[in-house]
């Protein structure tokens, strides 16, 4: 067997052969709890599926009434997150610490500005009276099924907001440790694990962006 | 007790994990996945009817895929691996195919 790096030595645990037979377990209970996740948000699209489908001028008004151009630079924000997350893994993978350090730090903060473009577009949504229950008051004669939708699209994106903030905390951490030595290219399921965690909350943001931004854009 | 995990478990003894991938790919997938970002937005302008969502979906699912395979490198995952991602998506398939499957045969058929 190859000489191993202190950090992994200190960090596998009994049950585990190597260090690499737990980063695999490490793997494979990330993507069974990503499993869990797809079926929470599918949940959520399901009942967006039914409610399109039962209210369909509703939604495309509901739709054209959200930000277009924010829900882009949404999206363009994650996607470039997610790039750089795999890079985090990549340079912790070729013992690249410094760059991984960075690379952290920009996914996180990349994070912080998705969550800031949102708290935007939620602003703007409550001066324009579109949050049911709190300030609902569309201008014109909008159809009255279009608080349903903004009812999902509150449940849909403030879910997914929340999965980024703690994306962003576990990044930030993950940065943090990377910094002082903790892995190093024995030892980076952490670092794997977490990317993958993030590369999920971006694939949901991908459907959530035509499903609710843009719909009926073309009439 | 001295219970030691299966070597069949992803990773066993003597398996080591794929070498780093490399950052043309990255750069790649990316430029791809921005490339497919302006295709969905200039394709919901177009007045294509239902074949909107259609086309949108289907873009969806094409930056879905190359964000698992550059980014999460599924295809290089142990198969363990691979099942337990094709479950998730089996479920869901399952809960929306069902769902609607219920729904659409409640709705009130047209008479006539």
């Amino acid at each position: 067997m190859t000489e191993m790096s202190a950090s992994s030595v200190a960090a596998r645990a009994d049950a585990f052969d190597d260090i690499e037979q737990q980063r695999g377990a490490s793997v494979l209970g990330m993507w069974v709890f990503l499993a869990t996740e797809i079926l929470f948000f599918g949940v959520l699209f399901a009942g967006y599926a039914i409610c399109r489908i039962r209210f369909p001028e509703a939604f495309a008004a509901g739709s054209r009434q959200t930000d277009f151009a924010m829900g882009t630079l949404d999206t363009a924000v994650l996607l470039f997150s997610s790039c750089l997350a795999a890079l985090a893994v990549r340079s912790v993978q070729l013992g690249a610490r410094r760059s991984a350090v960075w690379l952290l730090m920009g996914t996180a903060s990349l994070g912080c500005a998705f969550l800031l473009l949102h708290g935007i577009e939620y602003h703007d949504e409550y001066k324009q009276g579109l949050i049911p229950a709190l300030r609902y008051d569309p201008a014109g004669h909008p159809p009255v099924a279009m608080a349903l939708f903004f009812c999902l699209y509150y449940a849909i994106t403030g879910f997914h907001s929340l999965h980024v903030a703690i994306g962003v905390v576990l990044l930030a951490r993950l940065a943090r440790m990377t910094a002082h030595g903790a892995f190093d290219r024995d030892y980076y399921a952490p670092v794997e694990v977490t990317a993958l965690y993030w590369h999920l909350v971006d694939i949901v943001w991908i459907f959530v962006y035509p499903l609710l931004y843009l719909v009926g854009r073309a009439g | 007790m001295d219970i030691r995990v299966s070597a069949a478990l992803p990773g066993g003894a003597g398996r080591v994990s794929s070498p780093p991938s490399t950052l043309r790919s990255h750069w790649g997938a990316l430029i791809a996945l921005f490339i497919l970002l302006v295709a969905t937005a200039a394709f919901a302008l177009l007045p294509l009817g239902a074949f909107n969502t259609v086309v949108a979906l289907g873009i969806s699912l094409l930056k879905m895929l190359i964000v698992m395979v550059y980014f999460m490198r599924i295809r290089e995952s142990h198969p363990f691996v691979r099942v337990v991602a094709m479950i998730g998506f089996i479920w869901l398939a399952m809960l929306v195919g069902f769902s609607l499957t219920d729904y659409l045969a409640r709705l009130p058929v047209a008479v006539g």
